[in-house]
C-alpha cells in the first residue's frame, strides 16, 4: 500500500485520509509530494474548517467521498476538475457560504502544463455524480457550473438556493438527467432558480417539449450559450410564451464558458433573433432561414439585408447555415 | 502498514480534527484502507479502539502528547479497557 504524510495531509492507497486545512485557499493534490497518485478523497478529508474560503481540486482525482468538504461554513468557491467521476452524498454538506461550484472547466493547454505538467489530463469516460451530492446545501449557492463529462446525475443532487445553473458541454445529455428538468422531482427547494444557462453545445433540439415544465417556467431567464448564440428564454410571468422566445447573441463564439458568461453579463451590443415556434422546428437549415429575423436593441426589426448580413457574419451565424 | 504506521495515522487524524464527525470520518476512510490491503485483524482493532476514543485521543492534542508513540498506544488500552467495561455493564 502507498503511503504518505507531510505536514499537512495523510495518504494511504491513493486516498487521501485526513488534511489539515490551514489556509484560505487549498489546491487539492493529485499528487503526493513523491509522486503517488491521488485518486480519491476521502469522507470528511478536508471538513472542519473555517478556515478555507476557496478550494481546486487539481485534475486526476477521480472520485470525491463522503462529506469530503462538509462543514465549511466560510467557504466560497470550488472547482472541481473533469477528471472527478464520482462523487457521493453530501459533500458540501453545511458549507453555508458556497457560492460558485465550477465543474470540469477546461484550462487552456498552456495553463495545463504549466500548472500541472506531470498531470495526464484525461476526461474520457462519463462521470457520475451520486444522489444527493450537492444536497442539504444551506441555501446560500448562487452559482453552479457543469461543464462536459458529466453528463449522468441521480435524483436530487442539487438543493439549496442556487440561483443560476450553468450546465456547459454536453448539455443535451446533462438535460435529461439533471433534476431540475424532470417532472417526477418538482419540489419547492427549486424556486430560487432564477437563470439556467445551457452550455456552448447545447442545440436548439436539446430543449424538448417535455422539458418544458414548471421549472423552466420558474427561472427568471433561461440563457443557453450554443455554437454561436446566447439564446434567451424569457418566460412571461408564471407561463412560458413559446411565441416570443428571444434569441440573443452573443459577442463571440462561447468557447470558453466562463468568459462567455462574462460577455453575456456584461455584453453592451445585442441583437436579437426572434421566432416563432422555435421549440418545434427540427430542421436547422429552416430554422436559420425562415424563422429568424433580426431586430435591434430596441426590438425594432432590421429590414436593410446587407446589414442584416454583415451582422450574421459578424456572430458567426452564417457558418450555421 | 504496520502498527507505526497506523499510529502516524491515527495522530495526522487527531491533529487535523476539529470535530467527531471529520475524525470518525477520517478513522472509516483508513479502515476501509486498510481491510482492502491485507485486512490486518490487529490494525481494524486498533482503528475501531481509536473510533470510540475522541475525547481520550483530544486531549492528548491538548497535552502535547500525542506525538509519542507509547503515550497514544497506551491511550488505546485504556480506551478498550473503558469499551470492555461498558460492554460488561
Amino acid at each position: 500500500m502507498d503511503i504518505f504524510f507531510d505536514e499537512n495531509m495523510a495518504v494511504a492507497d491513493r486516498t487521501l485520509i485526513t488534511y489539515n486545512v490551514q489556509s484560505e485557499k487549498v489546491v487539492v493534490p493529485a499528487y503526493t509530494g513523491e509522486g503517488q497518485k491521488i485518486v480519491r478523497i476521502g469522507r470528511y478529508a478536508f471538513s472542519d474548517s473555517d478556515i478555507v474560503k476557496e478550494i481546486t481540486i487539481e485534475p486526476g482525482v477521480e472520485i470525491v467521498k463522503y462529506c469530503a468538504f462538509s462543514n465549511l461554513p466560510n467557504l466560497e468557491k470550488i472547482t472541481i476538475p473533469p477528471s472527478v467521476v464520482q462523487s457521493y452524498d453530501g459533500v458540501f454538506k453545511g458549507d453555508g457560504k458556497l457560492k460558485l461550484i465550477k465543474m470540469g472547466m477546461r484550462l487552456k493547454d498552456d495553463e495545463y502544463k504549466e500548472l500541472y505538467s506531470n498531470i495526464r489530463y484525461d476526461v474520457n469516460g462519463e462521470a457520475y455524480v451520486m444522489a444527493n451530492t450537492f444536497s442539504r446545501l444551506t441555501g446560500t449557492l448562487e452559482n453552479m457550473m457543469i461543464d462536459e463529462g458529466y453528463s449522468n446525475w441521480n435524483e436530487q443532487e442539487i438543493r439549496g438556493g442556487i440561483e443560476r445553473l450553468f450546465l456547459v458541454g454536453e448539455a443535451e445529455d446533462v438535460i435529461s438527467g439533471v433534476i431540475m428538468f424532470s417532472e417526477s422531482d418538482i419540489t419547492d427547494e427549486y424556486e430560487s432558480v432564477k437563470d439556467i444557462i445551457l452550455g456552448n453545445k447545447t442545440t436548439p433540439y436539446s430543449i424538448e417539449a417535455d422539458d418544458m415544465n414548471d421549472y423552466w417556467l420558474r427561472a427568471k431567464q433561461i440563457i443557453a450559450v450554443s455554437k454561436a448564440a446566447v439564446i434567451h428564454f424569457n418566460p412571461n410571468e408564471n407561463k412560458m410564451d413559446r411565441d416570443k422566445i428571444i434569441v440573443n447573441f452573443s459577442i463571440e463564439l462561447a468557447h470558453a464558458f466562463w468568459q462567455a458568461v462574462e460577455k453575456v453579463q456584461y455584453r453592451g451590443e445585442q441583437y436579437y433573433l426572434y421566432s416563432r415556434n422555435y421549440l418545434y422546428k427540427k430542421n436547422e437549415e429552416e430554422y436559420i432561414k425562415e424563422l429568424w429575423d433580426i431586430f435591434d436593441e430596441e426590438g425594432n426589426p432590421l429590414d436593410d439585408m446587407a446589414v442584416k448580413e454583415e451582422i450574421m457574419k459578424k456572430y458567426y451565424l452564417l457558418s450555421m447555415i | 502498514m504496520d502498527i507505526k504506521v497506523l499510529l502516524e495515522f491515527i495522530k495526522r487524524i487527531v491533529y487535523a480534527s476539529q470535530t467527531k464527525e471529520k475524525f470518525t470520518g477520517n478513522l472509516v476512510e483508513l479502515r476501509e484502507r486498510v481491510r482492502y490491503d491485507k485486512e490486518d485483524r490487529r490494525l481494524l482493532d486498533i482503528i475501531d479502539i481509536a473510533m470510540n476514543g475522541y475525547d481520550e485521543l483530544m486531549e492528548l492534542k491538548e497535552q502535547g502528547t500525542l506525538d509519542k508513540d507509547i503515550v497514544i498506544l497506551d491511550t488505546i488500552k485504556k480506551i478498550k479497557t473503558k469499551m470492555n467495561r461498558d460492554g460488561a455493564n
